[in-house]
């Protein structure tokens, strides 16, 4: 049987029930970005050899649109490697960051078409970093409210994309906006709600906990804390990144306890090794002054200021943890 | 506290008598809580390279071109 090279040459005589018109339509939904789930479901019980070429196609261009890898790396083991569809599979495997056993880029054996193609279908910058630089330069002119929207999307954004490195990257975004605001005492908006809609209060928390390290140890306890008691639905935390989270809590407040004492006591100097010590072993960093230092101006300013980006928040996870 | 101190200090939360699988997971687990923390010296290109290659929507027919024009039987 001639294998497919084009659905659309059978569009002018293939009867309305031929199955190739339920490819055609999961096709053009795949390739436009849009569902179609009565013809998602018809194309899974197709199961005509002459097909599964095409079947399986459909399922790579949609897993290649959502960015999950898995789901597309299946989808290619599933398209004979002499079968039409098949002179895709190097424009999927370089939009995989894969590599040919000689080192080179999987387009280098392409066609020419399949690598115009690829030039068409891949943004040079990716959208968000786009939004994230318009962010940042809404910021420098001080336009707050603008900056607030487009950081909102960049956030909710990475939060949704399916790559298992984008929550974290939506939690550190996060905590570069947090310190940018800081940084240009900017104190008009509460950032911290703005987080919390885009990441939820789990992730959200989790943000906050860490750009408050090192700024304010107490306050960034209480957001670890906060982040593993709170409810509701979150993407990074899992049982054991909630262990995590409540053992640095822990950590921190033991750690704020020891300097306290180091402080307070005549021998301060010679016991703020010890403190150290036993705040990291087994640590080889070497212990400096400003760590004695209590809350930094930073988040003294915070704490002041009730629509500081995430001051006025504080108070409500700043609980001792259980 | 810096993070980096505190992810050593995590690290070293392991029970002692842990067996050698069980400290390499805890490890690795706090390895990966720790990618969630911003070093405040990173640029914003920094940040955001992990960012997958994004691809953006031209409709059914350049898919089809291509397999068209491309294909040898």
């Amino acid at each position: 049987m001639t294998p497919i090279t084009d659905p659309r040459t059978f569009l002018t005589t293939a009867p309305p029930s031929a199955p190739i018109w339920t490819l055609i339509d999961a096709f053009d939904a795949a390739a436009n970005g849009m569902t179609n789930p009565e013809a998602e479901e018809r194309l899974e019980k197709i199961d005509d050899e002459h097909f599964l070429a095409w079947k399986a196609l459909v399922h790579a261009i949609n897993a290649f649109y959502v960015d999950d890898r898995p789901a597309l790396e299946k989808a290619i083991l599933d398209i004979p490697p002499n079968s039409p569809p098949a002179v895709l599979i190097p424009l999927f495997n370089a939009w995989g960051g894969k590599t040919d056993p000689d080192g080179g880029s999987p387009l280098g054996n392409a066609g020419r078409v399949v690598i115009e193609l690829y030039k068409r279908v891949i943004f040079a910058v990716h959208p968000v970093k786009l939004l994230a630089d318009q962010a940042e330069e809404a910021l420098r002119q001080g336009m707050i409210d603008h900056f607030e929207l487009m950081a909102s999307r960049v956030l909710r954004e990475l939060h949704e994309l399916k790559s298992p490195e984008a929550v974290a990257l939506a939690i550190r975004y996060a905590q570069r906006c947090l310190s940018l605001l800081d940084e240009t005492g900017e104190d008009s908006i509460d950032f911290f709600s703005v987080i919390v809609r885009a990441l939820g209060r789990k992730d959200g928390l989790i943000a906050l906990a860490f750009a408050l390290v090192g700024r304010d140890d107490q306050a960034a306890a209480s957001a670890f804390s906060g982040a593993a008691q709170a409810e509701g639905t979150s993407r990074f935390m899992d049982p054991q990144t909630r262990e995590i989270a409540t053992l640095a809590s822990e950590i921190l407040l033991e750690d704020a306890r020891l300097r306290k004492e180091a402080v307070d006591t005549p021998e301060a100097s010679t016991q703020e090794a010890a403190v150290t010590e036993a705040a990291t072993a087994p640590s080889t960093t070497t212990p400096s002054a400003e760590k004695l230092v209590p809350a930094s101006t930073t988040t003294a300013r915070l704490r002041q200021s009730g629509k500081a980006s995430c001051a006025g928040q504080l108070d409500l996870f700043e609980q001792e943890p259980a | 506290m810096t993070l980096t101190e505190l992810k050593i200090a995590l690290h070293g939360r392991v029970p002692a008598d842990a067996n050698a699988e069980y400290r390499k997971n805890w490890y690795e687990a706090v390895d990966r809580f720790f990618q969630a923390a911003q070093s405040d010296e990173a640029s914003l290109d920094e940040l955001l390279n992990p960012l997958p290659v994004k691809a953006r929507y031209v409709g059914p027919g350049p898919w089809l071109d291509a397999i068209r024009d491309s294909y040898r039987a």
